[in-house]
């Protein structure tokens, strides 16, 4: 009886400590993260100003027109665009779950500050 | 009698052991409810960690002098690059990203009239030694503004000049005869913190 009892104690406990375990041992066992996305667009927006491609989209408020230029393989991606005063123009992504890029220019021939968003999922 | 005892004191280790492993069980419960009890909860959103807080400083790098040609071409090189700077900060706030930057533009106004600006965003006042040549001025600027003064004297065509603020000493070579930037940035996002000098 006396090892019944052991036995249960040893089951018990172990249950305890893996319990434990696997709520703290969450935070320190990740899985494989997927690709940065947000670098991968501001390389892309990167791309398109090296080219002179940008701006001219970006300050004729043609978020759709730039959009039409990106190249994200299978993933899709919208653009918005958000100027000095805080007003954007362009899609917000259906879904919860997005990466967001940033690139802010400071105008193209004037000043007209914008800031591009280039949403990926 | 002795057996009587005897027996009582075998009951009475018996049972002292039975409940020894009872007492284990409850203790381990009691330590584990302290454990949990400490464990901080979890918050309903989570994001995933980015990494792109050097490429967004390489964009601010080229974006701030941009800003600053920008304005001389409208003749306000100083107001539009204050604005750009406000901008961006509150651009970066939205994504969680706390912007700060310090920079010191020089404008030749006439032969002996260097104008030096300073534009402090770093969130807390400071006062810089700004050292050209033989003669040295100190700015305060405080924070969330700019501050402008002369230098009485033609650095020359070409010059060197020394910033100092905080523990922090710069030289730059810059020419007379246009405008000058010189940009601390820092861009802070968690633990990630970016930091980059721009001179142009």
């Amino acid at each position: 009886m006396r090892g019944f009892w052991y036995i249960i104690e040893c089951v018990l406990a172990g249950m305890v400590i893996f319990g434990f375990l696997a709520v703290i041992g969450r935070t320190y066992i990740s899985l494989p993260q997927p690709d940065d996305l947000s670098v991968m667009g501001y390389e892309s927006l990167k791309s398109l100003d090296d080219r002179g491609l940008l701006r001219n989209y970006v300050v004729n408020g043609d978020y759709n027109g730039l959009n039409s230029m990106i190249d994200m393989g299978t993933y899709n991606h919208s653009i918005k665009l958000c100027n000095y005063s805080g007003t954007c123009s362009g899609p917000s992504p259906n879904t919860s779950n997005a990466w967001a890029a940033v690139y802010i220019i400071a105008g193209n021939q004037s000043y007209e500050p914008y800031e591009v968003r280039l949403f990926i999922w | 009698m002795v057996k009587h005892h005897n027996r009582r004191i075998l009951l009475f280790s018996l049972s002292r052991k039975t409940r020894k492993g009872q007492f284990f069980i409850l203790g381990a419960f009691l330590l584990c409810a302290l454990f949990y009890m400490g464990i901080p909860k979890s918050s309903q959103l989570t994001a995933s960690p980015t990494y792109d807080l050097i490429y967004i400083s390489n964009n601010l790098g080229k974006e701030i002098p941009n800003a600053l040609n920008l304005g001389l071409n409208e003749s306000q090189p100083i107001e539009h690059l204050e604005n750009f700077t406000r901008f961006v900060r509150r651009v970066m706030l939205a994504h969680s990203t706390n912007f700060t930057v310090l920079w010191i533009v020089t404008e030749n106004i006439s032969t002996n009239d260097l104008n030096i600006t300073v534009g402090n965003f770093l969130g807390s006042n400071k006062t810089l030694n700004i050292t050209i040549g033989a003669s040295s001025i100190n700015i305060t600027a405080p924070d969330n503004t700019t501050n402008s003064t002369s230098f009485g004297s033609d650095p020359g065509t070409e010059f060197n000049m020394t910033i100092l603020f905080d523990s922090q000493n710069r030289t730059v070579e810059w020419q007379r005869d246009k405008l000058n930037i010189y940009a601390l940035i820092q861009l802070k996002r968690g633990n990630n913190i970016q930091k980059r000098e721009v001179t142009g």
